[in-house]
C-alpha cells in the first residue's frame, strides 16, 4: 500500500491522518505544524529553505520543520506562499478562518495528491486508498486505462484523471483550493516550464557547463539530510551526484551499486563502478543484480494505487530502497532526471530541416554518420524528418490505415497493440490520444528540440516508488537532476548547445569533468538492461501467463493474442520499441488483478491532530 | 550459467548415424537463463525457445534418437511425441538450410559471380592507391556482391582474392585508422548508406590489399536478437567502435 497523509472534511470537521507509515523513521516522513489556528501537513522535503526564510523576514517560523516553513509561507503570502515552495513534497494547509484547504505539489510531482468530493464533503490524500474509501464506490476509469495503454511510458501525472472514476489528481506544479463552506474547488497550475526557461545567455559550452555545475551542486547540497546514500551505477549521472555529495557532506556518504557477475552486457559495468569509487571517499555497498530478475513479483503481489510504469524493473527499485534503509540512510540520492534534458538525441536536425537549412542538416547528419559508423539517413530520418511528418503518419502508413493498430513485429510507441480489442480502443479514444501526444511531443513549441524536451519533462513527472516503497521504509528519494532550478537552466542550455556524436551527454560530461574518471566520460554509451529484461521475462513467463489468464481484462484485451505476444516477446526476436505495448498491458492487467485485494487490504491510519478542529 | 555458442566447426557431426550438423555459416547460441537463437549467415536469424535450443543441442551432439529418448524421459512424454517434435524442428531448420548432412558444397553461379566481383575490385585497387576511392569502390562492390550472391559466396570469394600476405606486416595503428576513416567517411557520404558487413568487408579488403593482417568478425546480441559485423586490422577494431562491438558475443571469425 502507498503511504502519506489524508485530509477528510466531513460534516464540518476536518480529520488529518498519516497512513501506512509505522515506526519512528517512517512516521517522520510526514511533518506537521500548527500556528495561528492553522495546520499544515507535508510529506517529503523542502529545498532552498534559506531563500524562503530570507523572503519571509520577520514572518519566519519559530519551529524548524518543513511543515512549519510551509505554513509560515502560507500565512505570509496566502496561496502564493504554497506556490513559492521548492523541494520534493506534497503539502496541505487547513485554514479554519478561510474555511478552506490549500494543497500543492512540486513541479516534478515527488508525491501524488488525490482528491474527491461527496456532496458538501471533501477528501484529499497523498495515497489513493483513503480517498477511495471516502468515496465509497469505486469504478475503474476506462479512459484512464486506455490512456495508460497508449501513453504507458508516461507516469501520467499531468492528467487530472486517475484510475478510479470520480477521483481526481492534483497535477504537478499546481495548487488546489477547496472551499469547505461553498463547496467549490479551484485548481491553479502555477508552474510553466516554458515561461521559466533560464537562458544561459551564451553558446559557450564551458560557460554553460559552469552554470550547470553550480546549479547541480546547489541541488545536491539542498538534498543532503541525515544519513545519505547515493545510487551509484557507474554512469555519469549518479556518479556525479554521489561525488558532489561526498565533497559537500561532513558525514560519510554511502554509494549503493547493483553489480552483475553473469549478465552479459552488464557484467562489464563493474570496472566503471570500480574506477569511480577508487579514492572517492564514498562508502561502497554492492548488491548482486544477478539475483534480481526483471518481472520478479513475489506472491502475494505488492499493491499499487495505480498501474506502475516500468513494472518490470520494480524489483531493482525495491532492492535499492530496502538496501538504503538497511544501512540506516534517510536520503537516497539518484541520477534520475539527467537523461530527459541532457541526452543526446539530435532533434536539432528537425529544426534545421523545418527552417529550410537542408544543406546544413545533411552536413550534420553526415558528421553523425561518420562518427557513429552509420549512414546519414540513419540519423537524419528519425531525428530530422520523422518529427516533421504529420502525426497520423508517424506511426507508419499501415498503422494509419488500420486505425492505429499494428502487429507485434511492427509495434512502436505510437501504435495500438493487436491484442487490445477494437471496441475498447474506440471507446477510450486511444488513437486520438496517441496523435495528440505525438503533436505535443514534436510540435508543442517553437522548436522541436524544446518541444521534445518539454514532453520528456511532462511524461517523467511523478514517482510511484517514493510513496509505495521508500517512504514506508523511512527513506526519502531525492533526484537532484529534477531540481527545477537546474531543469529550467538545462532547458535553456538545450536551445544553445547541440549534442555531439561520439560523446555522451556533453553538458554533464563538461560540467563534471574534474569529478568523473575519464573512463566514464569517454564512454560512448552505457550498458543496456536488455538482457535483464528478457531473462527476467523468460524466468517469470509462467507467472505472467497466469496473470494474464486470471486478470479481469475481458473487453480490454484479447487474451489468447496477448498470451501469444508474451511468448513471442520472450524469444527477443522483435524490435525493442515494440515492447512498450506489452509492458503497459502487463501493468494494467496486474493492477486490475490486484484491485479487489487493494480495496480490502488494511490501511493503517493514525490521527495527526487528535483534537479535530471544526472548519 | 554462461551463454554457449555452438558452430559447425566447434561441434562436428556426432558419431551417431542420425547426427545432424550445423552448416559452416550457422551457429546455435544458447542462453540457459533466457532466449536462444539460431544464426544462419546465409539466411536469417531465428529465435528459439529454451526447449527447442536444448533439443537442437542434443541432436547435434548425440543424434536424433538419443535426444528424443532423453527428452521423453525428462518431460515424461511418449518417445514418439518427443521424436515427432524433434523431427519437426530438424525438418524446419533443414529446409531453411541451417542444418545439413555433410559439408556445404557451395558451387554454382553465385560463387562465380562473387569471384568476378572480387576480381573487378582487385583491378580497381591496382589502378588507384587513393584510400578514398578504394573505400568507395569496396563499399559499392560489397553491397552488390552481398545483394546478388549472398553472404557465403562473397566472403569466400573475397578472402580468396585478397589473401593474407605471407609474413604480413606489423600493424601501424595510424595506417589502420586511416583505412577505418576512409571507409567511414565514404559510408557517411553515401545516401544509400553502408551497413556493418559492407563496412567491415571494405576495411578487411583494403587492409589485406595493403599487406596488413585482417580478420572479419560476426557477433550476436540476444536481447533483442541481432547481429553485427566488424573487422580487425591486427588487434585494432575498425569499421565500428570497439565499445559497440564488445557488446556482441563473438560467433564467427574469418581470417
Amino acid at each position: 500500500m502507498s503511504s502519506g497523509f489524508s485530509i477528510v472534511a466531513e460534516r464540518g470537521e476536518v480529520r488529518v491522518r498519516r497512513h501506512n507509515l509505522e515506526g519512528a523513521r517512517a512516521a517522520a516522513m510526514v511533518d506537521t505544524a500548527e500556528a495561528g489556528g492553522l495546520r499544515a501537513v507535508l510529506i517529503g522535503r523542502l529545498t532552498y529553505r534559506d531563500d524562503l526564510l530570507a523572503a519571509l523576514g520577520g514572518h519566519a517560523p519559530v519551529a524548524a520543520g518543513d511543515a512549519a516553513l510551509a505554513l509560515a509561507s502560507y500565512r505570509a503570502f496566502g496561496v502564493t506562499g504554497i506556490e513559492r515552495l521548492e523541494g520534493e513534497y506534497a503539502v496541505a494547509v487547513i485554514d479554519p478562518a478561510e474555511r478552506r484547504v490549500v494543497a500543492g505539489r512540486d513541479p516534478m510531482g515527488a508525491y501524488p495528491v488525490y482528491w474527491t468530493r461527496r456532496g458538501g464533503d471533501f477528501a484529499l490524500a497523498t495515497t489513493l486508498r483513503p480517498v477511495a474509501d471516502f468515496r465509497g464506490d469505486i469504478e475503474v476509469d476506462r479512459r484512464f486505462v486506455g490512456e495508460k495503454l497508449m501513453i504507458g511510458f508516461s507516469q501520467l501525472d499531468y492528467r487530472t484523471a486517475t484510475g478510479l472514476r470520480g477521483v481526481s489528481r492534483l497535477v504537478t506544479g499546481a495548487v488546489l483550493v477547496a472551499d469547505l463552506a461553498g463547496g467549490g474547488i479551484d485548481v491553479r497550475r502555477h508552474w510553466d516550464w516554458t515561461a521559466r526557461l533560464d537562458d544561459p545567455g551564451t553558446d559557450d559550452l564551458d560557460a554553460i557547463a559552469a552554470g550547470y555545475r553550480a546549479r547541480l551542486e546547489a541541488a545536491v547540497r539542498e538534498r543532503l539530510s541525515g544519513t545519505v546514500a547515493a545510487h551509484f551505477s557507474g554512469g555519469m549521472d549518479s556518479t556525479a551526484v554521489a561525488l558532489i555529495a561526498r565533497r559537500q557532506s561532513a558525514r560519510p556518504v554511502h554509494a549503493l551499486s547493483i553489480v552483475y557477475e553473469r549478465l552479459f552486457g552488464l557484467k562489464d559495468e563493474t570496472p566503471y563502478i570500480d574506477a569511480a569509487i577508487a579514492g572517492s571517499g564514498l562508502v561502497p555497498h554492492r548488491l548482486s543484480g544477478d539475483a534480481i530478475a526483471d518481472f520478479d513479483d513475489p506472491e502475494p503481489l505488492r499493491l499499487y494505487d495505480e498501474p506502475v510504469t516500468g513494472l518490470y524493473q520494480t524489483g531493482r527499485d525495491i532492492a535499492l530502497s530496502v538496501a538504503t534503509a538497511g544501512i540506516g540512510a534517510d536520503t537516497a540520492l539518484t541520477g534520475v532526471g539527467a537523461d530527459e534534458l541532457a541526452a543526446d538525441a539530435p532533434y536539432y536536425l528537425a529544426d534545421l530541416v523545418r527552417g529550410g537549412r537542408w544543406r546544413e542538416a545533411w552536413a550534420e547528419a553526415t558528421h553523425w554518420g561518420r562518427e557513429n559508423a552509420t549512414n546519414p539517413m540513419r540519423t537524419l530520418r528519425p531525428f530530422g524528418v520523422e518529427p516533421l511528418v504529420p502525426a497520423f503518419l508517424q506511426a507508419g502508413l499501415r498503422a494509419a490505415l488500420a486505425g492505429g493498430f499494428a502487429p507485434l513485429s511492427r509495434q512502436n510507441p505510437w501504435t495500438i497493440p493487436p491484442w487490445v480489442t477494437r471496441e475498447f480502443a474506440r471507446e477510450t479514444g486511444m488513437r486520438a490520444r496517441s496523435l495528440e501526444v505525438l503533436r505535443e511531443t514534436f510540435r508543442g513549441g517553437d522548436s522541436v528540440v524544446l518541444s521534445h524536451a518539454l514532453a520528456a519533462v511532462r511524461h517523467t513527472a511523478g514517482d510511484i516508488m517514493r510513496s509505495h516503497v521508500a517512504a514506508p521504509l523511512g527513506v526519502h528519494i531525492a533526484h537532484p537532476f529534477r531540481d527545477p532550478r537546474l531543469m529550467t537552466y538545462a532547458l535553456g542550455a538545450r536551445l544553445r548547445i547541440r549534442p555531439r556524436p561520439g560523446e555522451q551527454k556533453v553538458l554533464i560530461a563538461r560540467a563534471a569533468r574534474d569529478l568523473l574518471p575519464e573512463k566514464i566520460t569517454g564512454r560512448r554509451e552505457k550498458g543496456s538492461f536488455n538482457a535483464a529484461f528478457f531473462q527476467g521475462l523468460n524466468k517469470n513467463l509462467p507467472h505472467l501467463e497466469r496473470l494474464v489468464e486470471e486478470a479481469p481484462v475481458d473487453g480490454i484485451f484479447d487474451r489468447p493474442e496477448l498470451l501469444a505476444a508474451l511468448r513471442r516477446t520472450a524469444l527477443a526476436v522483435d524490435q525493442l520499441r515494440g515492447i512498450n505495448g506489452l509492458n503497459h498491458s502487463l501493468a494494467i492487467a496486474r493492477w486490475l488483478h490486484t484491485l479487489p485485494r487493494w480495496r480490502e487490504a488494511p490501511d493503517v491510519a493514525t490521527d495527526l491532530f487528535p483534537d479535530q478542529a471544526p472548519v | 550459467m554462461q551463454i554457449e555458442v555452438i558452430t559447425g566447426s566447434s561441434m562436428g557431426s556426432g558419431d551417431a548415424p542420425d547426427a545432424v550438423a550445423l552448416g559452416p555459416h550457422a551457429a546455435l547460441v544458447l542462453d540457459p537463463a533466457g532466449a536462444s537463437a539460431v544464426l544462419d549467415m546465409a539466411g536469417n536469424f531465428y529465435g528459439v525457445s529454451a526447449l527447442g535450443a536444448a533439443l537442437l543441442k542434443g541432436a547435434l551432439r548425440f543424434g536424433r534418437e538419443a535426444t528424443a529418448r532423453a527428452a521423453a524421459r525428462r518431460f515424461g512424454i511418449p518417445e514418439e511425441r518427443a521424436a515427432a517434435d524433434l523431427d519437426r524442428l530438424i525438418g524446419d531448420l533443414s529446409a531453411r538450410g541451417v542444418l545439413r548432412r555433410g559439408d556445404d558444397a557451395g558451387t554454382g553461379r553465385s560463387d562465380g559471380g562473387a569471384r568476378i566481383a572480387a576480381g573487378l575490385l582487385a583491378g580497381i585497387f591496382r589502378l588507384t592507391g587513393s584510400a578514398a576511392l578504394r573505400a568507395r569502390a569496396a563499399l559499392l562492390f560489397a553491397r552488390l556482391s552481398f545483394a546478388l550472391f549472398g553472404w557465403r559466396p562473397t566472403i569466400d570469394a573475397w578472402r580468396a582474392r585478397f589473401p593474407e600476405a605471407e609474413g604480413a606486416r606489423r600493424v601501424d595503428p595510424a595506417e589502420a585508422r586511416a583505412i577505418d576513416g576512409a571507409v567511414r567517411a565514404s559510408a557517411a557520404r553515401n545516401w544509400m548508406g553502408a551497413d556493418c558487413k559492407e563496412r567491415a568487408l571494405a576495411c578487411f579488403t583494403m587492409a589485406r590489399a595493403a599487406g596488413l593482417p585482417a580478420s572479419l568478425h560476426i557477433g550476436v546480441a540476444l536481447y533483442p536478437l541481432g547481429g553485427h559485423c566488424w573487422a580487425r586490422i591486427g588487434d585494432i577494431v575498425v569499421s565500428d567502435d570497439a565499445e559497440r562491438c564488445n557488446r556482441f558475443l563473438p560467433v564467427f571469425r574469418y581470417a
